[in-house]
């Protein structure tokens, strides 16, 4: 075989169609990837988009627990710094050691027998030679109260639903990047958690902003007259914003939005939003009525 | 990408979708056992995931998904170097190619054209195997090859030019 027709093959090895090579290799069959291989990669995907924050949030979720845990340790501290400077001071009562418990002798009442049944009665005061027993366990600070669950389950604005949090001075139209960087850098290391949350919020609401400002055109799409395509369309973009919205639920409050949605007549959203439930968590176990829905 | 960069994760099942099997056949035919064209088709796309708030398109998606592959594969042939013998070829030609509804003697023909292109793909050598493999496979031009495969245009052409003067060799055997 000579030169020239070295190049003939190659020439017709970069046609489009592959020329005779590409007839040939053809025959051979196209093999496809294992559905297990799709299921790991979407799940894999699904899991990168919503299971974890990114990595702006993290690193603001780790200061501010950092902070609290130094401002609870200061408390702490304080208090058992004011029992040293203070031995007087009746011993504050501790969970961890009540007076009741009859494992628990003073170290007083040992040496002055006389006294026995006065130090039964009476709580000991506060040996200064152990002051970590003074120190009382940091009470805990209140429970934030959590957030309200309206009792009906997803209202039909779904794609709305982070309008009421959005705050007026705590989301401005700034990109992400912008909210999530400036409150950050005016937080001082040991400033209490509380002053982290509004920074936290505000990147929330930024991230959710784009998702609600295509939900938010879709709707507007369909209260505009328009034909029937355009009404078709919007239509598909508002229940792809809902879709997506369901991504971010909890599996009990996604399962929960898809009863809601067979609640409402809309099966076939309904049916879109399980498989995608199926896709994001493949390991959920799905209650009976929904296992049945096809 | 860049939608699901932003968290469109039907954006992403769309771009899976669609490079799927390109993908697994180019890892299939290069590395030649499913555990390995498994394992790198799911690093692979491990990589896309993770690189997903990065991206920038620079070139072509698909460019850049098999520029992704094809590294994996060179580092997997760097670290084990898989010589199959006939034999396994012809077991691994089993699994892949599936009966056809043909007539016998036509069928006959086929069966050997498609053997002798297959043993004649894993006899190539691994940089023209993976030159021919990615213009046949997946429809890569001479700069996109080169791209992918970190080398000049005129390389391509002749490592092209090589493999195709090997498999005809095998094929006229």
């Amino acid at each position: 075989m000579t030169a020239t027709d070295h190049d003939r093959d190659l020439e017709h090895l970069l046609r489009d169609d592959g020329g005779e090579w590409g007839a040939l290799y053809r025959k051979l069959s196209r093999v496809e990837p294992p559905r297990r291989l799709d299921r790991n990669v979407l799940g894999e995907a699904a899991r990168a988009v919503h299971g974890r924050a990114p990595r702006r949030q993290r690193w603001l979720v780790g200061l501010s627990s950092a902070a609290g845990v130094v401002f609870a340790a200061g408390i702490a501290w304080h208090i058992g710094h004011d029992a040293l400077r203070n031995p007087t001071l009746p011993a504050p009562p501790t969970a961890s050691r009540p007076q009741s418990d009859a494992r628990y002798v003073p170290v007083e009442a040992i040496h002055h027998q006389a006294r026995e049944s006065e130090t039964a009665a009476a709580p000991a005061p506060a040996p200064p030679a152990m002051p970590s027993a003074a120190v009382p366990a940091p009470a805990p600070p209140p429970a934030p109260a959590a957030p309200a669950r309206s009792p009906e389950p997803f209202p039909k604005a779904e794609v709305a639903k982070a309008a009421p949090r959005q705050k007026p001075a705590a989301a401005p139209a700034a990109p992400v990047r912008g909210a999530a960087v400036s409150p950050a850098a005016s937080v001082p290391p040991a400033a209490p958690p509380e002053s982290v949350a509004p920074a936290l919020e505000a990147v929330i609401v930024g991230a959710d902003a784009t998702i609600e400002r295509g939900a938010a055109a879709a709707a507007a799409l369909t209260t505009t007259p328009r034909d029937q395509s355009g009404a078709s369309t919007a239509t598909q973009l508002l229940r792809s914003a809902e879709l997506r919205n369901d991504m971010r639920l909890a599996p009990a409050d996604w399962i929960r939005r898809i009863r809601w949605l067979l609640e409402q007549g809309r099966r076939e959203q309904a049916v879109e939003s399980l498989q995608l439930l199926r896709r994001v968590h493949p390991d959920l176990a799905l209650p009976a009525d929904l296992q049945a829905l096809q | 990408m860049l939608a699901y960069g932003a968290g469109d994760l039907l954006a992403f099942e769309a771009l899976y979708r669609r490079h799927r099997g390109g993908l697994y056949r180019f890892l299939l035919r290069n590395l030649r056992h499913r555990a390995d064209a498994d394992e790198l088709f799911q690093e692979t796309w491990s990589r896309v995931i993770g690189a997903r708030e990065r991206y920038r398109p620079d070139a072509k998606f698909s460019t850049w998904l098999l520029q992704i592959a094809h590294n994996l594969v060179v580092d997997r042939f760097r670290r084990q170097r898989p010589q199959a013998t006939p034999e396994e070829t012809d077991a691994v030609m089993r699994t892949l190619d599936a009966p056809e509804e043909d007539r016998p003697e036509r069928a006959l023909s086929e069966f050997e054209q498609r053997r002798r292109l297959q043993l004649a793909l894993e006899e190539l050598p691994e940089e023209q195997r993976l030159a021919f493999v990615l213009r046949i496979e997946n429809g890569m031009g001479l700069e996109e090859i080169g791209a992918i495969t970190h080398v000049g245009r005129e390389t391509v052409k002749s490592r092209l030019r090589y493999a195709l003067a090997r498999i005809r060799a095998r094929m006229q055997s």
